[in-house]
């Protein structure tokens, strides 16, 4: 079969902060492959071992090309990489669209393969919205798959179940991380990826008119973004620890939550 | 007039999202997904309670498209899903059936000169971000609770069931829980602080000593694989409201904070004073759990809970 897996370039959500302006710092934070993107690119590289190919598909800005080249260390074929002024912020709604534009211009394909979520945002939409853009079934929680005679025999956890399904392909899936560990890129790997491996475009190369992706004509805008704060007590304890403890046992006492 | 739809399965408490639904609509519908011959009976004050039932809503294309025809006659605007694991499946293809802006693990929501705007969670629950839903219907998820009371029998209606994608369930097995997270009055849950898959000792004395259930972040289950999943917290997990949840060596990823932002009383334990989980603490230990843990653990010990 032949896989198109999507894969996002996210900042490294541990090291995104707010500066003493409240401003968001996140063009500072390192970037990486969104870790459950790398569950799908695990299983397609194992899928690829038993002779199927895939290819990577990625909506981000230009500087995705280099999480691109890591991706393809796993044994993608090629990587397009869809960019152009409107990435910054784009929401799930767009991305889907243009990941379902690049599915439908560089397949077809028999799977499309995705990590459940993105680190950043956790809006888990982008690969179930491109599923029903393309028209074509979709599980999402996949913890074990494999790939039979025009049928993937599917895994997948549901709150307090596991589920086993049959889907026809052409079909959708994404991955939580249990469905496999991850290989070890090495740095040496990557390096070994040329670069023209990546194919940056447009979004109008894809057939996505530009104009679509505007602020005003997508369905969901970034308005703003400010510090998380909870009507919270946040009274920090610090200092000896044996005093620590004994202050937080007075408070838990006042507040009636110890017996 | 804006109405809403707020869709839940059998066994969850819709109380959280009613009062959601209600900060921007006046007409709120509660709508249990369920399966054939079922007959859910829901604690509700919300202004209308109904149900749909019948074989095949277990696939989500099928439930989106009967979803779909039932917002269609009701008019309504807002769609409200719990977000368990599989109403999360519906969102996508009922926005796409309704041309709706979609968006996940929504906390607050407000009308801006008849624009919704929804609050969420961003990189980590360090921001909240704001985003306008800018299409005349809006399907979002937003966290629900269990299911406490029985409540009122709610009325069946009729749906129209489109014909499946070529997707079908063979079999589904329920995993046997030996924790009742959902249920518990009291939590200890730790993290990545924890050193050593033997450490886990100390959760477990800390744990006794309260009374409490154990559970744990994400990475404690996928990447270290030290628990079950039934004793995770969070999004992919379990969202837990107990009265104390006591968060050990846990940083407050987003995953993690949506699935225990609600509980009565939080307390952090965390070496690093810029955690994300501090934010929504409301008693933070700066300090080293392997000092603090035991001292607290004799203590509470001493005071007999």
């Amino acid at each position: 079969v032949r896989i198109l897996v999507t894969v996002k370039h996210v900042p490294d959500t541990t090291e995104v902060r707010f500066d003493a302006g409240g401003d968001l710092m996140v063009r500072q934070a390192p970037t990486k492959i969104n870790d459950y993107d790398r569950n799908a690119l695990e299983a397609a590289a194992q899928l690829k071992e038993s002779g199927h190919e895939f290819v990577i598909g990625c909506v981000g800005p230009a500087e995705a090309a280099k999480t691109l080249k890591e991706a393809l260390a796993y044994g993608g074929e090629y990587a397009v990489l869809v960019s152009g002024p409107w990435a910054e912020g784009l929401t799930s709604d767009a991305s889907a669209r243009l990941l379902s534009a690049v599915a439908t211009a560089e397949g077809p394909f028999d799977l499309i393969l995705s990590g459940d979520v993105s680190e950043d945002g956790y809006d888990g939409l982008v690969p179930g919205l491109v599923a029903a853009s393309l028209g074509v079934p979709y599980l999402r929680g996949v913890i074990a798959l494999s790939v039979g005679d025009g049928v993937l025999d599917v895994e997948r956890g549901v709150d307090d179940a596991v589920e086993t399904w049959r889907v026809s392909a052409p079909a959708a899936l994404s991955v939580t991380r249990l469905v496999n560990v991850p290989r070890t890129i090495t740095t040496m790997q990557v390096m070994k990826v040329p670069i023209s491996k990546v194919r940056t475009v447009s979004a109008g190369h894809v057939g996505v008119d530009e104009s679509s992706l505007a602020p005003e004509a997508v369905a969901v805008r970034p308005v703003s973004v400010r510090p998380a704060t909870q009507a919270r007590r946040n009274e920090m304890l610090t200092g000896d620890p044996d005093d620590v403890v004994a202050a937080l046992i007075s408070h838990l006492s006042d507040l009636g939550v110890l017996s | 007039m804006r109405r809403c739809i707020v869709v839940i399965e059998p066994g969850q408490d819709p109380a959280s999202l009613v009062i959601l639904a209600r900060t921007v609509a006046d007409f709120v519908t509660v709508l249990v997904v369920c399966g054939e011959g079922e007959h859910p009976r829901v604690a509700s004050d919300a202004d209308r309670l109904v149900a749909v039932a019948a074989a095949g809503l277990e696939v989500s294309e099928v439930a989106a498209a009967a979803l779909a025809g039932v917002v269609r006659s009701d008019g309504a605007r807002l769609v409200v899903l719990a977000s368990s694991a599989r109403l999360r499946e519906v969102v996508a293809p009922l926005s796409a059936s309704l041309d709706a802006a979609s968006v996940s693990d929504v906390i607050a929501l407000s009308d801006v000169g008849g624009v919704l705007h929804a609050d969420r969670l961003l990189y980590g629950g360090v921001a909240v971000a704001t985003l306008a839903l800018q299409r005349e219907v809006v399907v979002l998820t937003a966290p629900a609770g269990r299911a406490s009371e029985v409540g009122e029998p709610a009325e069946l209606v009729d749906v129209e069931l489109a014909a499946p994608p070529a997707k079908e369930r063979l079999a589904r097995a329920i995993v046997e829980r030996d924790v009742k997270l959902p249920t518990a009055e009291r939590l200890v849950s730790f993290g990545r602080g924890l050193k050593s898959r033997d450490d886990m000792q100390l959760i477990e004395g800390l744990a006794a000593s309260l009374g409490a259930e154990i559970g744990c972040s994400r990475p404690i289950v996928e990447d270290m694989r030290w628990l079950s999943v039934d004793h995770q917290v969070g999004l992919t997990g379990t969202t837990v409201t107990p009265n104390l949840y006591v968060a050990v060596g846990i940083s407050g990823q987003i995953q993690h904070l949506v699935g225990m932002r609600d509980s009565k009383v939080i307390v952090a334990i965390n070496t690093n004073p810029a955690a994300p989980i501090f934010s929504v603490a409301d008693l933070g230990v700066v300090g080293d759990l392997y000092e603090v843990v035991p001292r607290l653990t004799s203590a509470l010990a001493a005071r007999g809970g």
